[in-house]
């Protein structure tokens, strides 16, 4: 394997929202050298692909920062860290405005005022967000783009000071060395069997493609990580997994039962009571479950099918295809759970400049925990926060003393661990082997059986998660065994570490929090009330292979 | 099923290749694109309008209703054109404009 090292100031992991505008604000705002690396193209990868139909994050007139602080506390029931909400509630604004300075079309009435959607969402076309943020990354002088790159390590002798990949298309291994680390990698789809069944597994919410590599990288250098057990579950159209709140918040459709009636007061609207009544409804035998949109007009059909073009194209050749909204109510379903902290509170512990409990790394977007209900703006935010901490760390806590002898140590074993999956063919030849595909497959089907995935309504058992653990852990031990023919089957290999690790902290944090926080998010069925003992943070690191769990008091502000 | 490929129409310029979110599209012997890993397209349509010759597409999976349909879609600066071709013929036109928001 040909070895590339590449040295630069800032190494930013992952292109998504969060390490494209974190490139963008280090581009105009310092003289270090920036490399952004993706294991895609940034102009399309991460959570954005395919556009975004709102802006859910943004503070309108009459509302202050601490309302929002409020709002995404009372819907993750208090878990949240409010000191990280309220920094990124104080940018959202000037986020906004900037990527329309940028070019994003952003909904405007005849006076110039922005048109809402409610008190918190903005109106937009987001179809070309991401190529948009992609060129203005692009734009940078001291910001240098790495595509097609595959992250799996983090190099630290204590310090975190770059890290370790291979390239999809050239096979190189490359070592980038930094002086700070940014992890911007996304959360984690793809730990449970999804909805939809092979051929369509990835007809997902979430981006298939984040495969908790952040999340993974972090845990094996013994990061601390918070809240894991607060998973997403969103409420979405049938089959396409197409987003509901277009049709909910936009058009103002209902959620309603088979026969009609209007459920969600009865529940609550919290994001999670949402999700929880319309499952409630099912297993009562109410199902299946709609938001009522039969009888709008043909202009305001015409108008979704549109919006849809610009978010979720699956949507509307469903609609084009079958009936319109106009004609038949849109059936709505629960999918299955995704570690993700743009939603919930899940992921990396961090600082207020959002370093993690490793020196030099920090971390935004989805990665980075305590702070739901980020969106779009919220990961911007982040970005621009951890951007400024970084620079901050390089000028005051730096230290360039580095062990030599532990990092190349590192670069050999990470190097070796790529070629031997390259060579295991031959090295296989005759003894039992695997497809990583169908250990993926076996992967979803253990949590989705024993760890409170769609097939049990969400909810799970002690008993259950003991079962999921050890069935994980088995798994664990078969990726040596797995065929590897290219750099592509060594990426799906690494992908699965990742989610195997994920999946088997998530399981630790689910058995810990003895309670039920939020129904369906993390539903306890041995402990089917919430619990006042339990107003804490869970937290975990992993110190030799093995886990162990911290409760750590709730920040305020 | 999602992205789904008309090898006759592909030039092989590797547009769709490299703006792929999940690296799924690879090409044959002959230079053309194809879903080497057509179970793991999440359907997001980046390669559909990257497209200079329509020769990818999104196609309605058979379990999401209907009788079949594929969307084909072309993109000049702000302004994307996209067609809807249904099973008994009928062809859907949709214009959208990234310098129009959304309505809703």
């Amino acid at each position: 394997m040909e070895k590339k090292i590449i040295k630069t100031d800032i190494l930013i992991i992952g292109g998504g929202t969060a390490g494209c505008y974190a490139a963008i604000y280090l581009g105009e705002n310092c003289n270090y050298s920036v490399a952004v690396v993706d294991k895609a193209a940034i102009k399309r990868s991460g959570c954005l692909s395919a556009g975004v139909n709102a802006l859910n994050a943004y503070i309108t007139e009459g509302h202050q920062p601490i309302d929002y602080v409020e709002y995404a506390s009372k819907d993750a029931e208090g878990i949240v860290r409010e000191d990280l909400l309220l920094d990124i509630s104080e940018r959202l604004n000037k986020v906004t405005h900037d990527m329309e300075n940028r070019g994003l079309t952003i909904l405007k009435d005849e006076k110039g005022n922005y048109v809402s959607r409610g008190w918190r969402n903005l109106k937009i076309n987001g179809e070309n967000i991401k190529p948009l943020l992609a060129k203005e990354v692009l734009k940078q002088k001291n910001v240098k783009v790495y595509e097609h790159i595959n992250i799996t390590d983090l190099r630290s002798d204590g310090s975190v000071r770059g890290a370790y990949g291979f390239g999809i298309n050239d096979g190189v291994f490359y070592e980038f060395k930094s002086k700070a680390v940014l992890i911007a990698t996304g959360g984690a789809s793809g730990l449970y069997r999804p909805n939809n069944p092979e051929g369509q597994a990835h007809q997902m919410w979430y981006s298939p493609f984040n495969t908790g590599a952040g999340y993974c990288m972090g845990i094996i250098s013994g990061a601390e990580m918070t809240t894991f057990e607060m998973r997403f579950i969103a409420l979405r159209c049938k089959d396409t997994i197409a987003p509901t709140g277009t049709i909910a918040q936009g058009a103002g459709a209902k959620q309603v039962n088979s026969f009609g009636e209007i459920y969600e007061d009865k529940y609550g609207l919290t994001t999670s009571q949402r999700l929880w009544g319309t499952v409630t409804e099912n297993s009562e035998g109410r199902g299946p479950c709609y938001l009522k949109t039969t009888g709008i007009d043909k202009e305001k059909e015409n108008e979704l099918l549109k919006a849809y073009l610009n978010m979720a194209p699956m949507q509307t050749l469903k609609w084009a295809a079958t009936k319109g909204p106009s004609e038949k109510d849109v059936e709505i379903e629960g999918t299955e759970p995704y570690v993700v902290g743009g939603h919930t509170a899940s992921g990396f512990w961090v600082d207020n400049k959002r370093m993690t409990t490793l020196k030099g790394l920090f971390a935004a977007g989805d990665v980075a925990g305590g702070a739901p209900q980020k969106y779009v703006t919220g990961a911007l935010a982040e970005g621009e926060i951890a951007a400024e901490g970084i620079i901050e760390y390089i000028e005051k806590e730096y230290d360039d003393k580095e062990n030599e002898g532990l990092l190349s140590g590192l670069s050999n074993t990470c190097k070796e661990g790529y070629e031997k999956g390259l060579k295991r063919k031959s090295v296989l030849e005759g003894t039992r082997r695997y497809r990583v595909r169908d250990l993926e497959r076996a992967m979803q089907k253990i949590m989705d059986e024993y760890a409170g995935g769609i097939k049990t309504d969400y909810k799970y058992t002690v008993h259950g998660l003991d079962i999921a653990d050890e069935r994980i852990g088995e798994l664990s031990k078969m990726l040596d065994y797995t065929d590897i023919n290219d750099t592509h089957d060594l990426l799906e290999l690494y992908e699965l570490r990742e989610r195997l690790v994920v999946a088997r902290v998530l399981i630790a944090h689910l058995k810990v929090r003895e309670e039920t926080r939020w129904h369906s998010f993390q539903e306890n069925a041995d402990h089917p009330e919430k619990s006042p003992e339990f107003d804490c943070y869970i937290n975990s690191y992993m110190k030799d292979g093995r886990i162990t769990v911290i409760k750590r008091k709730l920040v305020k502000v | 099923m999602g992205a789904v490929t008309d090898r006759a129409k592909c030039i092989g310029c590797g547009r769709c290749i490299d703006v792929c979110p999940g690296n799924v599209i690879r090409k044959d012997e002959q230079g053309k694109a194809y879903l080497k890993y057509e179970s793991d397209c999440w359907s997001c349509a980046a390669c559909v309008k990257e497209c200079p010759m329509k020769a990818i597409y999104l196609r309605l999976p058979p379990e999401y209703g209907g009788t079949g349909a594929d969307m084909y879609a072309r993109k000049n600066k702000n302004i994307t054109t996209w067609e809807i071709v249904r099973a008994d013929g009928e062809v859907i036109r949709y214009t959208t404009d990234t310098e129009e928001a959304n309505k809703y």
